[in-house]
């Protein structure tokens, strides 16, 4: 896509102000009825096309994604541009400076379209917790867009934007770029920079990418990939040259898969993620039998880390320094309780006191103490399973894409969408959703691809050759 | 079981005013998410195995500061400790 639009501006078939007026007009024609959008960004994003124009007339060379229309997700600042995090408690909170990854766009003269709806500080699987709310997907209007990403995929899947830099703590780039058809990246822990995400979970939080193709997943990544001294946990990860490059096929790529993953998925997920290992084996790859950690335990351990996390990161809204106050109260503490009972939402509010619960005494042990153990030797765990195996291949999500307000009602339903997606936070890994198919309804399907910790440029060249091969012989892509 | 006086109780610390008709449903909640959210496997309980880390063995000040590790540069180890990046990420 991003190809595609680059040359049309290389062939002055199309200026980077009609592309993004192109874009622009899609959005004012879709997204009263989607709702991917928070807020727009139509007037700044038409004058730095108009610039940019202006450049290439002078004959400037043009950057890779100079002019590409691209939105971000609303718990990722831009100086001067409301940022909520779908949350009451930031409705009218204007960042007072730019993200790192969001700057580095930028600086390449990346096109800004608006801010992404999302779920309330990210806290979802289904995009339905927003206070906003719910973002549509735009394959069928009745389902979730999946989340927390959920405006992000949406703008990528409905043509309303060509990529969109979202984060993901436990699965929110992947499972909503996965119910709507879309390709999500999430990098390494700490190969993009944090600064400037509003953090969740700041140990699994990663900001990550969601596209229409790999190939643009790795244009963005390769522009937003560096060490940035404003965050002290990112650092730089190799280049493809430092990989054996792959000529078209996957021979001699290993491939681990453990069937008792596959075997927990819907039955038409299932049979897609084995049409899609048929297709690696026909490219070459050598596909095993690898034993995974147990996913029960990984999810658990996910859930109580990222609610203790989250208690301790969202401690500081409290109506004196960010967002919403209640200004009716006489004291302080009646001031700060207040304010935070009424800005967050109930999703957020649980697991605020979950988070607290299981940092409390008497739980400490129990739990928290133990998901750590548990975190540990996974990540040692999944240190030998890369031994094994370069790749390593699970669904996505275990269930079809829901309809709207299904899962909500089960507590256990919520939390279990994430089950194939938190390992890949746990461990720090880089993990890709591609689609690879659709089930009996016509929804589509995705498969999720990890591998070992700073390869994340191999992950993106892998991906890439799946997706060109499955294209050309006229596979899912083609619909 | 996780009784409404504990719920209310830990929101109280948390800043939180839970209405009484919604404390039941909180309840609920928080006892299918801590059910949920039981370990089980015992492979992963053993203390040589798995050595615990506390909040307080991940401050900046109780990092080594040797000639292996740099002051602050504690991207490996800081896996799972809070840090507040930039005003309010």
């Amino acid at each position: 896509m991003i190809a595609d639009i680059n040359r049309l501006i290389a062939d002055k078939k199309a200026s980077v102000f009609e592309i993004a007026s192109e874009y622009i007009a899609r959005i004012n024609n879709n997204d009263h009825a989607l709702h991917s959008f928070i807020s727009y960004n139509f007037e700044d994003a038409l004058l730095k096309a108009k610039e940019l124009d202006g450049k290439l007339q002078r004959g400037e060379e043009k950057p890779l994604l100079g002019g590409i229309p691209m939105s971000v997700k609303d718990n990722i600042s831009v100086k001067g541009m409301k940022m909520s995090c779908a949350s009451k408690m930031l409705d009218d909170y204007y960042p007072p400076y730019t993200a790192s990854a969001v700057d580095s766009l930028f600086k390449d003269g990346a096109i800004l379209l608006g801010k992404n709806n999302m779920d309330e500080f990210g806290l979802g699987s289904t995009g339905e917790t927003s206070y906003y709310g719910p973002t549509l997907n735009p394959l069928d209007i009745r389902r979730t867009a999946g989340g927390s990403s959920s405006g992000s995929a949406c703008a990528v899947a409905s043509g309303m934007a060509v990529y969109a830099l979202c984060s993901d703590t436990g699965g929110s780039v992947r499972l909503p770029a996965s119910y709507c058809g879309c390709v999500g990246f999430k990098p390494t822990y700490g190969a993009v920079s944090r600064y400037g995400l509003t953090a969740y979970a700041s140990s699994f939080d990663q900001i990550g990418i969601i596209s229409k193709s790999a190939e643009d997943a790795f244009a963005v990544f390769d522009t937003i990939a560096f060490e940035d001294p404003k965050d002290m946990t990112s650092h730089s990860v190799p280049q493809l040259s430092e990989f054996r490059l792959l000529n078209n096929d996957l021979k001699g790529i290993r491939v681990g898969v453990d069937w008792s993953y596959i075997d927990i998925a819907d039955s038409d997920i299932k049979n897609a993620v084995c049409a899609f290992i048929d297709i690696l084996k026909a490219l070459g790859a050598k596909v095993s039998e690898i034993k995974l950690p147990s996913c029960d335990d990984v999810l658990a351990s996910y859930y109580i880390i990222a609610c203790a996390q989250l208690a301790s990161n969202l401690s500081r809204y409290d109506g004196v320094r960010y967002g919403y106050r209640n200004k009716c109260c006489q004291s302080f503490d009646d001031m700060v309780t207040a304010s935070r009972s009424e800005a967050f939402g109930d999703e957020v509010k649980k697991r605020i006191i979950l988070g607290n619960m299981v940092l409390s005494k008497g739980y400490k042990d129990k739990y928290y103490a133990n998901a750590i153990n548990c975190r540990n030797n996974v990540i040692r765990h999944m240190h030998d399973v890369f031994s094994l195996a370069d790749i390593v291949l699970t669904p996505t999500s275990p269930n079809k894409v829901p309809l709207l307000g299904a899962v909500r009602a089960s507590i256990d339903d919520m939390y279990r969408m994430d089950i194939y997606t938190v390992l890949a936070n746990l461990c720090s890994l880089p993990a890709i959703s591609l689609p690879c198919g659709y089930d009996s309804e016509g929804m589509p399907i995705g498969v999720q691809i990890m591998s070992g910790e700073d390869t994340d440029r191999y992950l993106l060249h892998i991906s890439d050759i799946i997706e060109k091969n499955i294209a050309s012989g006229g596979g899912i892509y083609g619909k | 079981m996780i009784n409404k006086e504990e719920i209310s109780k830990i929101a109280r610390l948390s800043r939180l005013e839970i209405s009484e008709d919604s404390l039941a449903s909180y309840a609920d909640d928080i006892d299918a998410l801590l059910e949920f959210s039981k370990i089980n496997s015992k492979a992963y309980k053993t203390e040589e195995d798995a050595p615990a880390v506390s909040i307080d063995d991940l401050r900046c000040d109780n990092i080594a500061c040797g000639e292996e590790v740099a002051p602050c540069d504690i991207s490996k180890d800081a896996s799972n400790g809070f840090y507040r990046i930039g005003e309010i990420s």
